[in-house]
């Protein structure tokens, strides 16, 4: 197993590297020029070429690679941020524990609200109880995220006024937000459970379970979703990354200074170096995912762990 | 030895499908005695996994309707509700069945899902741990306290058919329903798990319910036997009856296909035709498009019941069988 | 018994009830954005400046706008943005993936090793930051975002085309051709490319609705289609700077933008259930 985990952190690395440097050069090569953007008109042009000296702009793009990508790894430093003047790390830093916090509270109540509903859906095929569920959830996977959350807003917070419209100080803030996310994730983890489950619950162990006298709580929870469960979390952490990038839409409207807030407004302000940096560590998060996943896999199937480890314990 | 356990009385299955009704089981009676070995042969699709699988509720689509009663102990089962029903599982009645490789769950321990059986019976973890350790003795499993701990991938096809043994006989259940139990195993293996059944009904007095195609095994372990064919069971008997004095047509085409019995006529039979999609209400014999003496009275009439001894019967038209 | 296949195919599309209802869906869709003019009571960027932000009423049933222009003139006028971006999009997608699949599939070799490994490196980005960051490359606007789309979803069609190709690459009609000296892009696009058809129908329909929606998201962000555009992402969020005063400006873009996807939707499971009945989920 740990040479195996070894292994996917090594192809993981050479993928972010190679990512890296893709953003990098498609960054470089654009035409618009970030030291101009920072300048503003009133700056000369012969003071430009200066400016872009001592930034190190008009080095050959390897050696500005190299340079940029050794900074991040030996001292932590993702660069400056052409519109605050400051260093990305220091603004990044206090964006990430905002998202995370987000992201990973709408995981997690996503996750014990759908699992049942997906399970439930599954023993109780084609009722009335199956029927509203998935049909609800194919009506909400058309409801793009960035609708659901002005219209949760505009109810909750314009209308009956019960929660804050925007800002990030209080629980409340936190609210609509996760409300949003956890509605946009609900209908494929429900999809899923329910798929899940009934491919399981046509396994020839289920009806050895039955035949053994246990009763359904039991036979649902401890065969049906103890299996089920091996796909449905590696896709939860897969899914993990995409949920971020999605929080950027959310952070926007709320206004919550997330990593998707911050990465937004860089892209509309093209400030590139903290594009590239937020790029980055959402990559370097969802290839983390990818191999956390594939452990959890390991751990919850025993087929796979003995196959990993190589042999009898 | 001759109390009765089981008894179907005019038990009928069908599944409920697109174009209506499949009847899977047609007015199936018989009973099965304490310490017997009842074995129920015939074709695969016949109806007898239905049958095993109907007593104990346990039809996976739940799109069937069963009719007529199923007499436990001199109580209906079919009147059981599920709860009640739970407490016979495993308990009453075990069940085994054709793949051991899908019949247990991949991600618990062999051990442990026996245990899981026992600890209903509210006895504590140890205790159960202990029994499973003896139970697996008991059925010859090697290493007993290896195997307990292994994951069900980490076994042969023969031992895992032992911890399903071991798992449905946990709790000295007075059935055991074995569906197919040897088909999907080696017929060393098979001569081993056989006699474990064998040796099991001895000890604790165990009715079997052995559900087959393969006359061998019917030969070498049964005591009683129906045939089936088509949901419908033709002819039934002592194992000496239906080998030595076999009536209805389909079960003595189906021992002249026996390789054993062939050898002396020179070459396999074999029966022309193909089993019938069974549609509810048709009238008359299953095996009329078949049978090698089909008379005009089996395409509309339901066939009847032949008395040969007080043990055995068959059903048809023809007063004396096929001779 | 003369019931042609086409006829058969019709009778089974009419008796899918998803397949139906979508295709109605989509189709009034398609209905109001070639009629947009003869529809609108207005022109979409026709401002009366006497009528700011009037709620629904007769003359204007879903209402005005800060510059007071009729709302539902502008979202009748906004489907043919939306139609804009499901074709383009698809089109882009399919001749990216499409191209790209049959070549790697085809001649396999260090091309596909490449290709495969760039598809590899575009999954391991989630589908918005990449977005964004061509967005942040190639500049803002409509036709930017819908690049950028479909150079976020490509990979998925490479990976199919290229999955086919190479199982009916080995089939005997394809040595046959060879056989008779067709050279490899005749065999790809009269002999290969015939067979992936349906399966590819399925996918862009499947696909479609996400595409909508990621465009539309792009524009909402500020990065997609610019004003006076009457883009259904761009109007909602136009219309949030009016929450309180009119919020109407917000609720009847989205709720056209959800029938038009939900229509996309469940046509695409219509016929994805009529066209390829081996992909069926539960």
């Amino acid at each position: 197993m740990r040479d195996y985990v070894i292994k996917r952190l090594g192809v993981g690395v050479l993928l972010l590297f190679c990512v890296s440097f893709l953003v990098f050069s498609m960054l470089y090569l654009m035409p618009g020029d970030p030291v101009t953007l920072m300048a503003g008109p009133l700056v000369k042009v012969e003071n430009l070429e200066g400016l872009r000296h001592e930034y190190g702009l008009d080095r050959p793009l390897l050696v500005q690679y190299v340079d940029w990508m050794s900074g991040i790894i030996f001292r932590g430093d993702f660069g400056i941020s052409y519109k605050y003047r400051i260093d990305v790390w220091s603004l990044i830093k206090n964006c990430i524990p905002i998202s995370l916090k987000l992201t990973i509270t709408t995981m997690i109540i996503s996750t014990i609200v759908a699992i049942p509903l997906g399970l439930m859906c599954a023993y109780k095929k084609d009722s009335w109880f199956d029927r509203i569920t998935v049909n609800t959830s194919l009506v909400f996977t058309a409801i793009p995220s960035f609708w659901l959350a002005v219209l949760l807003m505009l109810v909750f917070a314009v209308q009956l006024k019960w929660l804050p419209l925007s800002g990030y100080e209080s629980w409340k803030n936190y609210i609509l937000p996760i409300t949003t996310g956890v509605i946009g994730g609900l209908a494929s983890t429900i999809r899923l459970t329910k798929s899940e489950a009934l491919d399981v619950l046509r396994e020839k162990y289920v009806t050895t379970a039955y035949a053994k006298g246990l009763d359904n709580k039991t036979v649902l929870t401890r065969h049906v979703l103890r299996n089920s469960l091996i796909v449905i979390t590696v896709n939860i952490f897969m899914s993990l990354p995409w949920l971020i990038s999605g929080y950027i839409i959310i952070e926007k409207i709320f206004g919550i200074p997330g990593m998707g807030n911050l990465m937004i407004n860089s892209i509309i302000q093209q400030d590139f170096n903290v594009v590239q940096a937020c790029i980055l560590i959402i990559t370097a998060l969802t290839i983390i995912c990818n191999i956390l996943s594939d452990v959890v896999l390991g751990i919850l199937d025993p087929r796979i762990r003995i196959s990993v480890t190589g042999g009898d314990k | 030895m001759s109390e009765e356990l089981l008894k179907l009385n005019k038990l009928y299955v069908d599944y409920k499908v697109k174009e209506g009704y499949l009847s899977a089981v047609k007015k199936v009676s018989f009973s099965i005695n304490k310490g017997e070995i009842f074995a129920i042969v015939g074709e695969s699709g016949c109806g007898k996994s239905t049958i095993a699988h109907s007593i104990l509720r346990l039809l996976p689509e739940h799109n069937e309707i069963i009719k007529g009663n199923i007499f436990f102990n001199g109580e209906d089962l079919h009147e059981y509700t599920d709860k009640q029903l739970e407490s016979i599982r495993g308990r009453e009645i075990g069940m085994i069945f054709q793949n051991p490789l899908d019949s247990l769950n991949p991600v618990y321990t062999t051990g442990f899902q026996v245990a899981e059986g026992i600890m209903l019976d509210n006895v504590s973890k140890q205790e159960a741990w202990n029994r499973v350790i003896n139970l697996y003795n008991d059925v010859k499993m090697p290493d007993a306290e290896k195997r307990a701990k292994s994951f069900p991938h980490e076994l042969s096809g023969g031992m895992r058919q032992r911890v399903m043994i071991a798992m449905m006989l946990s709790r000295t259940p007075q059935l055991l329903i074995a569906d197919e139990p040897t088909t999907a195993l080696d017929v060393t293996i098979e001569a081993q798990i056989l006699n474990i059944i064998k040796t099991l009904r001895d000890e604790y007095n165990t009715a079997v319910m052995l559900i087959t195609h393969n006359f061998g095994l019917v030969a070498e372990v049964a005591d009683k036997v129906a045939v089936m064919y088509a949901g419908e069971v033709v002819e039934q008997g002592t194992v000496f009856d239906i080998f030595d004095n076999p009536k209805h047509p389909y079960t003595k085409l189906l021992m002249k296909s026996l390789p054993r019995k062939a050898k002396s006529e020179g070459r396999l039979q074999t029966i022309n035709g193909s089993v019938p999609r069974l549609t509810e209400n048709k009238p008359g014999c299953r095996f009329e498009n078949r049978c090698p003496y089909v008379m005009d009275i089996c395409k509309i009439k339901d066939t009847e019941r032949r008395i040969v001894t007080e043990s055995h019967f068959f059903n048809c038209h023809l007063e004396k069988g096929g001779e | 018994m003369n019931d042609s296949p086409f006829k058969e195919f019709l009778n089974s599309c009419y008796k899918n009830r998803n397949f139906m209802l979508g295709f109605i869906m989509v189709l009034s869709v398609v209905i109001f954005a070639i009629f947009a003019k003869q529809i609108a009571p207005f022109s979409f960027d026709e401002a009366h400046p006497e009528d700011i932000l009037v709620s629904p009423c007769v003359e204007y049933i879903f209402g005005t706008d800060n510059m007071g222009r009729d709302l539902f003139s502008r979202i009748i006028y906004g489907s043919r943005i939306t139609l804009q971006v499901a074709i383009l999009g698809a089109g882009l997608q399919l001749i990216f993936g499409v191209t790209i699949g049959l070549i790697c599939g085809y001649f396999g070799g260090l091309a596909d090793r490449c290709l495969t490994f760039m598809a590899d490196l575009t999954w391991c980005i989630p589908g918005m930051i990449m977005a964004l960051a061509v967005v942040t490359i190639i500049g803002t606007g409509l036709t930017n975002a819908i690049i950028a789309i479909a150079i976020v979803n490509w990979a998925s069609y490479a990976r199919l085309v290229r999955a086919k190709t190479m199982s009916i690459k080995n089939q005997a009609f394809i040595e046959t051709g060879i056989s008779f000296g067709e050279k490899p892009l005749a065999i790809m696009t009269r002999y290969i490319l015939p067979n992936i058809v349906p399966v590819l129908i399925v996918t862009v329909s499947m696909q479609l609705p996400g595409t909508i929606m990621s465009t539309t998201t792009l524009s909402f962000l500020g990065v997609g289609s610019q004003p006076p555009t009457p883009d259904w992402g761009l109007m909602v969020s136009e219309g949030i700077n009016f929450i309180s005063r009119g919020p109407w400006l917000c609720i009847f873009p989205g709720l056209a933008l959800v029938y038009t996807v939900f229509g996309f939707n469940i046509l695409g499971e219509g016929l994805r259930d009529l066209l390829d009945p081996r992909m069926k989920s539960q």
